[in-house]
């Protein structure tokens, strides 16, 4: 009886063995950033092909997502795209941005595609006129954006801003300027100059104004400048002066810190009704606000618990509440455009670094390597952040992707800069 | 002490009273004695005096003469009875002993012969039940032995298809060798192409359905159960066509047509 | 170390003001600082001591019109704002004495902050430190019409650098006497 029940046993063995699909399981991938070559041909009256090759070039690489390959080796144009795809097959890259400027009778234009290497197959192709208005960075910077999305999915950054304050010490007096440029520091302008202090520039939600804290009264106040016209108004805060301006993001309110009774308390001013309403109230200092998405929550930075850490709190009503916990000093938060994280200046005892601070996940890691790291910002896609640095005691711009790996200084030649912020 | 010295009094009492009963029996004892003595010796005195009147010297000689000779012979007579009786008494010893001798003699022959019996009665019944087992035995036997011939046919059967599982599982054990090596060909080819750019977190597992030619070339790739993420489907994807073709398979048994990748990305 | 600067110091302004007979500003020439003295420590134990001698006997001896009262700059550990050393103390009082005295006289409270972590906590910083020493002048009596609070932050270390000792010596509030009248 056993011997059949064994029998039984060992045939249906038998047959089971042949699977009708085999299962596999793939759990080892590489970290890293994406191979890519870009080759472009050609040049304009004004250009040649090499600028723009630097400009998508910083761009890409930059954001922490690409690698890009040398592609000396594929720089001959074949006409057989197949050949072509072989070739660049071999050279290891996954895309591959192949651009041509032109002329087509008297109008300059740059036409360019990138390729899936691996699919062997076209992404995206577009053409772009050379005129006035589009210059090279600006042209360039449009491609950085459409190949960077195309690949990711992520909305790209390269053509948005930055503003920054400057020292000039070469004079008998300090010369303070605010400055917006490119994200690359090229086409930097200053808008406003000034013999006195300069300080926290921060970007209107549609990127129209710059609101700023000027010292040119002998104190701390905060001033509101229209970019296209140059136009400048002092938010009224009494006979107090007000620092650490935050714009809300539904534009109706703008959050700043005054000093009321001896403590510094944060306030909330409304546009519409010229009121102001007070946000803390704790012994000590409380600045720094940073808006929620929602134009509701405020982020701050507060000393209450004896060192600087942050706090949320909804502006109008409720209790703070204590967001972060590592280290002996976190402030200056910036919120991300996802609302998922914080940067901050950060200090565990190791000098002061930039760090990002996850909110779902309760999470901070740090992700600069300075011991005097301050005022990070991040870009609007969440992916990289901009922060200030000292190099030879001079103040530097850095740009670095949002886990630290890929840092970049920003070249703005010779001036002692500080406090950048990213438009949105 | 009190106790003690309480204890040691009535003991020596008591030791007393022992001795004095001790003595009193003994005396009791030599006092019958002595009576007894006392008669016989008396009674020997009474016959003689009747015959002192008529006794002349010559007869009071002769007389005791007479007397020693009785004496004498009484001795003897009483030597002989004690010898007698003690031969007697030897004899009935001996009597005894040898009675006592065949007695046992006779029980230990009765005893061995009645163990003998039994042994012998033992080993007859044992014989008799192995003979009735070996009996039953035989019988049984004989009811199976049909059944066994059937059943070393069946025997024979299993022996055949077990050579030919023997054989399968050989074989078996050869595919699945085989097999794993091709999994495992194509797991590092497919990895070693399987490039995540930084900020992805994935650890849901998302499967891609691979189709294949025995060459090894990819012919189709789709993608189940990975929704959203450009960035983390395209590097699946570019992971398989980047592979392609795939290692061929060690042996064409094993070689599948359709293939389910599970790709689980880092935490 | 410091007893040298601040020694020096109050020669020096003491000299100005013979000669001019004014109040005191704010222009402090910071070359004064920088050349005279190249090394720079904090202010130690034995250090206070013979400040305080010389501060008690400044005051002591000058013309009340004349503004010397000797160190007018208290420092702070980091990210502290409260006066806890007797030497601060007691500047804070003998300012708060004069200024009692003279209802016209005025100071202006002027925070400071070393360079390192966020412009604007730091500004924050300067401010909360201003502020409680003009909490303390308050509570002695002195008008709150006679003292000014202003933050510089950061934006005016008085030592350039990027040491500790440097940015000791840059976590200060200067108490200065504003013009009368202004």
């Amino acid at each position: 009886m056993k011997k059949i029940i064994l029998l039984i046993f060992l045939q249906f063995i038998l047959f089971t063995s042949t699977y009708a699909e085999l299962i596999i399981k793939i759990d080892n991938a590489e970290i890293g950033a994406l191979p890519m070559m870009i080759h472009v041909e050609g040049s304009s009256k004004k250009y040649s092909s090499v600028m723009f090759e630097d400009i998508v070039e910083n761009d890409l690489l930059g954001s922490g997502y690409f690698n890009i390959l040398d592609s000396s080796s594929v720089k001959n144009s074949l006409s057989n795209l197949n050949t072509q795809y072989a070739l660049w097959t071999l050279s290891g890259a996954n895309y591959f941005l192949k651009a041509n400027i032109f002329d087509e009778s008297g109008n300059e234009s740059i036409k360019f595609t990138l390729h899936n290497v691996i699919k062997k197959e076209v992404m995206v192709s577009y053409k772009i006129n050379l005129d006035k208005n589009n210059n090279i960075r600006k042209v360039s910077h449009k491609i950085s954006n459409v190949i960077f999305e195309s690949i990711t999915g992520i909305k790209g950054i390269f053509d948005t801003k930055i503003a920054y304050i400057s020292t000039d010490k070469s004079k008998e007096r300090n010369i303070y300027k605010l400055h917006v440029a490119d994200i690359d520091g090229f086409n930097s302008v200053a808008i406003y100059k000034s013999s006195k202090q300069l300080m926290s520039p921060t970007w209107s939600p549609k990127n129209d104004k710059i609101a700023y804290v000027s010292f040119e009264n002998n104190r701390p106040e905060i001033f509101i400048q229209t970019l296209a016209t140059g136009e400048r108004v002092k938010l009224i805060n009494g006979n107090l002066s007000s620092s650490a301006p935050a714009w809300a993001p539904n534009e109706k309110f703008m959050a700043y810190t005054s000093s009321v009774n001896g403590n510094l308390e944060i306030f909330v001013h409304n546009f519409l009704t010229k009121n102001n309403i007070r946000v803390t109230n704790s012994l000590g200092i409380d600045t720094e606000a940073e808006w929620g998405l929602k134009s509701k929550k405020i982020f701050f930075t507060s000393d209450r618990n004896g060192n600087p850490h942050i706090y949320s709190k909804l502006f109008k009503k409720g209790k703070a509440k204590r967001i972060t916990f590592d280290g002996t000093y976190n402030a200056d938060a910036n919120l991300s455009s996802d609302g998922k994280y914080l940067s901050l200046v950060h200090n565990n005892g190791n000098g002061h670094k930039i760090a990002i601070y996850s909110i779902k996940d309760k999470f901070l890691k740090v992700i600069s390597k300075g011991r005097l790291d301050e005022a990070p910002s991040f870009s609007p896609n969440g992916k990289m952040v901009l922060f200030a640095s000292k190099k030879l005691h001079k103040g530097i711009l850095v740009a670095t992707s949002n886990d630290g790996r890929i840092r970049k200084e920003i070249e703005l030649t010779g001036e002692d800069v500080r406090e950048p912020i990213w438009s949105h | 002490m009190n106790n003690n010295s309480k204890k040691k009094f009535i003991v020596t009492i008591k030791v007393i009273i022992v001795h004095i009963i001790l003595i009193l029996i003994l005396d009791l004892n030599a006092i019958s004695n002595l009576k007894k003595n006392k008669n016989s010796f008396n009674e020997i005195n009474n016959a003689q005096f009747l015959n002192l009147k008529s006794i002349s010297q010559e007869d009071i000689e002769e007389y005791r003469k007479l007397i020693k000779k009785k004496k004498a012979e009484e001795k003897k007579k009483r030597k002989i009875e004690a010898d007698k009786k003690k031969k007697a008494e030897e004899k009935k010893k001996r009597k005894i002993e040898a009675d006592k001798k065949k007695k046992r003699k006779i029980e230990a022959d009765k005893k061995k012969k009645a163990e003998e019996k039994k042994k012998r009665k033992i080993e007859a019944d044992k014989k008799k039940k192995k003979i009735l087992e070996n009996l039953k035995k035989e019988e049984e036997m004989d009811l199976i032995s049909h059944d066994l011939l059937e059943l070393e046919k069946e025997l024979l059967e299993i022996e055949k298809y077990e050579l030919l599982v023997r054989q399968q599982i050989i074989r078996n054990s050869q595919l699945s060798d085989a097999e794993a090596k091709y999994i495992l060909n194509i797991k590092s080819r497919i990895e070693n192409n399987w490039l995540l750019p930084h900020d992805i977190k994935h650890d849901k597992i998302c499967a891609a359905i691979v189709n294949q030619l025995p060459s090894g070339k990819i012919t189709s790739v789709k993608i189940h159960g990975c929704t959203g993420d450009t960035l983390y489907v395209d590097s699946l994807i570019n992971a398989v066509w980047k592979s392609s073709p795939l290692p061929i398979a060690p042996d064409i048994e094993v070689f599948q047509e359709n293939l389910i990748l599970q790709f689980k990305g880092p935490n | 170390m410091v007893v040298k600067i601040l020694v020096q110091n109050i020669v020096l302004i003491s000299i100005i003001s013979l000669i001019t007979g004014c109040s005191m500003t704010n222009k402090k020439d910071p070359d004064v600082i920088v050349t005279t003295e190249p090394m720079l420590t904090k202010p130690t134990e034995g250090a206070v001591d013979k400040v305080t001698s010389a501060d008690s006997i400044n005051l002591d001896k000058i013309d009340e019109k004349e503004i010397t009262l000797g160190s007018n700059v208290i420092y702070y550990d980091y990210n502290q704002y409260s006066v806890d050393k007797p030497l601060d103390k007691k500047i804070i009082k003998k300012y708060s004495e004069y200024l009692n005295k003279y209802d016209e006289a005025m100071v202006r409270i002027e925070g400071h902050a070393d360079e390192r972590g966020s412009r604007a906590y730091n500004l924050a910083l300067g401010e909360k430190r201003s502020e409680t020493i003009k909490e303390i002048m308050l509570i002695n009596g002195v008008s709150k019409n006679s003292i000014e609070v202003v933050s510089y932050g950061e934006e005016n270390p008085a030592v350039m650098g990027t040491n500790d000792e440097t940015h000791s010596l840059n976590r200060r509030v200067e108490i200065v006497f504003s013009s009368t009248g202004k």
